[in-house]
C-alpha cells in the first residue's frame, strides 16, 4: 500500500479513535456494580497500567529477528480481539439507537450504512483513511467535551467521586477486570501508530497518546457518577444516555435537549474507530500477504455484520463482553506486558532506529 | 451509495413520527379513587388546533383538554389513554406530574419506577404533590399560553427564592438511593393560580407535610437558598433582609459516641426594608446580622428535629454519611445516636436599596 508517513499528533487521534471506540458502551455501569462509589480506584489502577504499556511500548517495530516475529504475534493476537469487540460493540450501538431514537428500525439497517461507510473509507489508499480521523476525531472529542461541559450542570454529587473510606480489595479487583476488555487496542493501536509515523514517536507522545483517551474516561465517569450516584447509577442500563437526555437548556430559545446530540458524536464516533480498527488488521495481514491485505476490510465487515445479526439484543452483547472477553483478555494484556517489559528492559540500550527500517 | 444508504434508513423515512400525528402530553395527575388498586389518572395535552393567530383570541380554559382514565399502573393508563386518542401519545414533553398527597407511598414509587423503566418518558418533568391532583393540573394560569405550563416554568427558571426539589429523574434517583427520603413541593391551587406552598416528604409509612419554617431549614441545610427574605426585630422594630444566599458546607463524622452531622451555613444578604436606614450605625448592622443568623439557625433546627421526629431525611445526610463511611447506616428512618452541629454565619452583603 502506498503509505505517506504520518506526524505524531496524527497517532495521538488515531489512538484515542481507536480506543475510545471500544470504551464507550459497558463499563460505566459494570464498574460501579462491581466496585460502588471506589470504582474510581480501578479506573485509575487501569490507567497507570494503560500509561505503563504507552511508555515500554517500542517506539519502532524491531528490527526483522526474534522479536519482529514476538512482536508481530503479539499484534496478530491483539487486533483479532480487537476485531471479535469491535462486532459486540456495533451491537451495542445499533441497540442503544434503536433504543433510544429509531424504535420501529431494524438494527441491522441501523448498523449496515455505518459499516458500509467504514468499510469503503478503510479502503481507500494511501493516507486518506488517516485524513478522516484527523479531521474529525478532535472535533468529536471536542463536541463530546463541550456536551459533557454542559451536563456537569446535573452533577450534584461529588462525595461519591472520592473513594470510600471503608476499601475493600476484591471489588476493585473484580472492577478493573471489568475494564480489560477497553485494553485490547491499547498497545497494539500504538505500535501500529508508531509503524506508520514519519518519525518514531517518543515517549512523551505515547503517554500523550493514552492519556487523551484516559481523560475522556474520568469525564465520562465523572458526569455519570456525579449525577446518579454508586445506587442509582445501576439501576439504569445506559447511565450516560440516562443522564445527558437530562440536560435540559431550558433557558434557551430552541434548544432544550442536548442529549440528541450525542446520537451524533456517539455514531460518527464509532465509525471513525471502526476505520482505524479496519486498517489494523490491513497491517497485521500486510505481515504476510501484503497484496491481499487492502481487501481485508470486506471481510472483517462482513463479520460485523453477521455479529450484529447474531447477538440479539444489547444485554447479549454486554454479557458476552462480562462473561466471555473479559475473563480471556487478561491473558493477552498480562504476557503483553512481559514482553513489553522484556523488550523495555533489553533494546532500550540499542541505538535508534533508522525510520526506513519500518515494514511499511 | 453509502450516502444514500445513510439517507434511507437514519432520516426515519421508515420510522416516521410527524408531530401532526401526535398528542404530546404536558401534565398527569394520579388521584385515589374508592377502589384500592385502581387510581384516577388525568391527562393534560395542549390543543394543537390553536394556531399562532388564534392564540390571542381563544379563552385559557380552551388551550389544554384533558382526558381521564381510572387503572391500576401509569403505564396501563397511558394505554387506556391511548385508546380514547386519535394520535400518537408523545411522553417526552411532559411537564408536570402531580401525586396526590392521599396516596400510598408505594403508588409514587411504582408510578416513578415505570416511568424510568419504560424509556418512553423523557424525566425531566416536575413531581409535585396536592391534596386534589386533578385540580392542580386543570387550573391553568393565564400568565402562560399553550403548551407552557406555569408551575413548570416556575421551577425551572430559578425565579423562586428557593430552588426547589422534585425533577422527575433526580426524584427517582432519591427514591432508589438508600439514605434520603424523596422531597416534592406541594402546592395549593386556588382559582387560577397554584402556589408553591411546602415540602411533602416520602416517609416509610406515607407523605410527611413539613411546615413553612421546616421547609426553609430543609433549604437552608442543603444548600439551595438562592434570593430568601427573612424579617427580624430589631429595636422594636421590623427589619426584611432580602436577596439571601446561602452556601452550605456539610460533613458527616462517625464519633465513638455516634454521629455528628457538621454543618457550616455561610449566609449573606441585604437589607430591602425596615427601620435600620434610618439610623445607619455598624453596630445595628451587627445586630441585625446576629438576629437573622439566630433566625436561620432555628429554622434549621426546626428542620433536624422534623426529621428525626417523622424519621425521614430529605436532606439525604445518611446518603451521604454512608458515601462518607460505609460503616454508617444508610437507613434514613435511623436518628438514633445522631446529632447536629450548626454555625451559622449571616453577612450583609453590602448597603441595601433603602440606604
Amino acid at each position: 500500500m502506498n503509505q505517506t508517513p504520518l506526524n505524531s499528533i496524527a497517532v495521538i487521534w488515531i489512538a484515542f479513535a481507536s480506543i475510545v471506540t471500544d470504551g464507550l458502551f459497558v463499563w460505566p455501569l459494570h464498574i460501579v456494580t462491581a466496585a460502588g462509589q471506589n470504582a474510581d480506584i480501578a479506573l485509575m489502577l487501569a490507567a497507570l497500567w494503560g500509561m505503563a504499556v504507552a511508555i515500554m511500548n517500542p517506539a519502532r517495530e524491531p528490527q526483522p529477528g526474534i522479536w519482529q516475529a514476538i512482536f508481530r504475534g503479539l499484534n496478530t493476537v491483539g487486533v483479532v480481539g480487537v476485531v471479535i469487540l469491535d462486532a459486540v460493540m456495533v451491537a451495542e450501538l445499533a441497540g442503544m439507537l434503536q433504543t433510544f431514537y429509531y424504535l420501529d428500525t431494524p438494527r441491522w439497517a441501523l448498523s449496515t450504512p455505518l459499516l458500509v461507510v467504514a468499510a469503503s473509507a478503510a479502503m481507500r489508499r494511501g493516507n486518506v483513511p488517516w485524513r478522516v480521523v484527523a479531521l474529525w476525531v478532535p472535533v468529536l472529542a471536542a463536541g463530546s467535551v463541550v456536551i459533557l461541559g454542559i451536563s456537569f450542570s446535573t452533577v450534584h454529587h461529588l462525595r461519591p467521586l472520592a473513594p470510600n473510606q471503608v476499601v475493600q480489595v476484591m471489588p476493585i479487583i473484580k472492577a478493573t477486570g471489568v475494564i480489560a476488555f477497553i485494553g485490547l487496542s491499547v498497545g497494539v493501536t500504538l505500535r501500529m501508530g508508531g509503524a506508520m509515523a514519519a518519525k518514531a514517536p517518543r515517549w512523551p507522545w505515547r503517554l500523550a497518546a493514552i492519556e487523551i483517551p484516559i481523560l475522556f474516561f474520568i469525564l465520562l465517569y465523572v458526569v455519570a457518577m456525579g449525577s446518579l450516584g454508586p445506587e442509582a447509577l445501576v439501576q439504569v442500563r445506559w447511565p450516560l444516555v440516562f443522564v445527558l437526555d437530562h440536560v435540559t437548556l431550558d433557558s434557551t430559545f430552541f434548544l432544550s435537549r442536548i442529549g440528541i446530540l450525542v446520537i451524533l458524536t456517539w455514531t460518527v464516533g464509532i465509525g471513525v474507530g471502526l476505520i482505524v480498527h479496519l486498517r489494523l488488521t490491513q497491517w497485521v495481514v500486510s505481515y504476510r500477504w501484503p497484496r491481499t491485505a487492502r481487501w481485508t476490510p470486506i471481510l472483517v465487515t462482513a463479520w460485523w455484520w453477521v455479529g450484529g445479526l447474531v447477538i440479539t439484543s444489547p444485554q447479549a452483547a454486554t454479557r458476552l463482553v462480562l462473561d466471555w472477553i473479559d475473563p480471556a483478555v487478561p491473558f493477552y494484556l498480562g504476557t503483553e506486558f512481559l514482553i513489553l517489559m522484556a523488550s523495555w528492559l533489553l533494546l532500550r540500550p540499542n541505538a535508534p532506529q533508522s525510520p526506513g527500517t519500518s515494514t511499511r | 451509495m453509502a450516502a444514500m444508504l445513510l439517507g434511507a434508513s437514519l432520516t426515519g423515512c421508515w420510522d416516521q413520527h410527524p408531530v401532526e400525528f401526535r398528542a404530546p402530553v404536558a401534565g398527569i395527575s394520579i388521584d385515589p379513587t374508592s377502589r384500592p388498586d385502581r387510581y384516577a389518572f388525568t391527562f393534560l395535552f395542549p390543543n394543537v388546533t390553536i394556531t399562532a393567530s388564534s392564540i390571542e383570541s381563544i379563552p385559557t380554559d380552551q388551550q389544554f383538554y384533558s382526558i381521564s382514565v381510572t387503572a391500576p399502573t401509569l403505564i396501563q393508563a397511558v394505554d387506556d389513554v391511548q385508546h380514547r386518542q386519535s394520535r400518537a401519545l408523545y411522553m417526552g414533553q411532559v411537564r408536570i406530574l402531580c401525586l396526590s398527597t392521599r396516596l400510598p407511598v408505594q403508588v409514587w414509587r411504582s408510578v416513578l419506577q415505570e416511568s424510568a423503566d419504560s424509556g418512553r418518558f423523557v424525566m425531566t418533568f416536575w413531581v409535585l404533590t396536592s391534596p386534589e391532583a386533578r385540580k392542580v393540573l386543570e387550573s391553568i394560569s393565564p400568565s402562560e399560553v399553550v403548551p407552557d405550563v406555569a408551575l413548570y416554568r416556575a421551577l425551572n427558571s430559578r425565579v423562586q427564592p428557593v430552588l426547589w426539589p422534585g425533577r422527575g429523574w433526580r426524584v427517582w434517583e432519591d427514591m432508589v438511593t438508600p439514605g434520603i427520603s424523596p422531597a416534592v413541593m406541594e402546592v395549593h391551587p386556588s382559582g387560577q393560580q397554584v402556589a408553591l406552598h411546602q415540602l411533602a416528604v416520602l416517609g416509610p409509612h406515607g407523605i410527611v407535610r413539613w411546615d413553612g419554617d421546616q421547609t426553609d431549614g430543609w433549604a437552608y441545610a442543603v444548600g439551595r437558598v438562592i434570593r430568601e427574605t427573612e424579617t427580624v426585630r430589631v429595636d422594636q422594630q421590623a427589619t426584611s433582609v432580602g436577596l439571601i444566599r446561602a452556601h452550605t458546607r456539610t460533613r458527616v463524622v462517625r464519633t465513638p459516641s455516634g454521629v455528628v452531622v457538621q454543618l457550616h451555613l455561610r449566609c449573606s444578604g441585604e437589607v430591602v426594608g425596615g427601620g435600620v436606614g434610618q439610623q445607619d450605625s455598624i453596630a445595628m448592622d451587627r445586630k441585625v446580622e446576629e438576629r437573622v443568623a439566630d433566625l436561620i439557625q432555628q429554622k434549621v433546627l426546626a428542620a433536624w428535629r422534623e426529621a428525626v421526629a417523622t424519621h425521614t431525611d430529605p436532606m439525604g445526610f445518611h446518603r451521604l454519611a454512608h458515601w462518607s463511611d460505609a460503616r454508617i447506616t444508610d437507613n434514613a428512618a435511623d436518628w438514633s445516636r445522631w446529632t447536629l452541629e450548626t454555625q451559622v454565619r449571616f453577612a450583609l452583603r453590602d448597603e441595601g436599596a433603602l440606604r
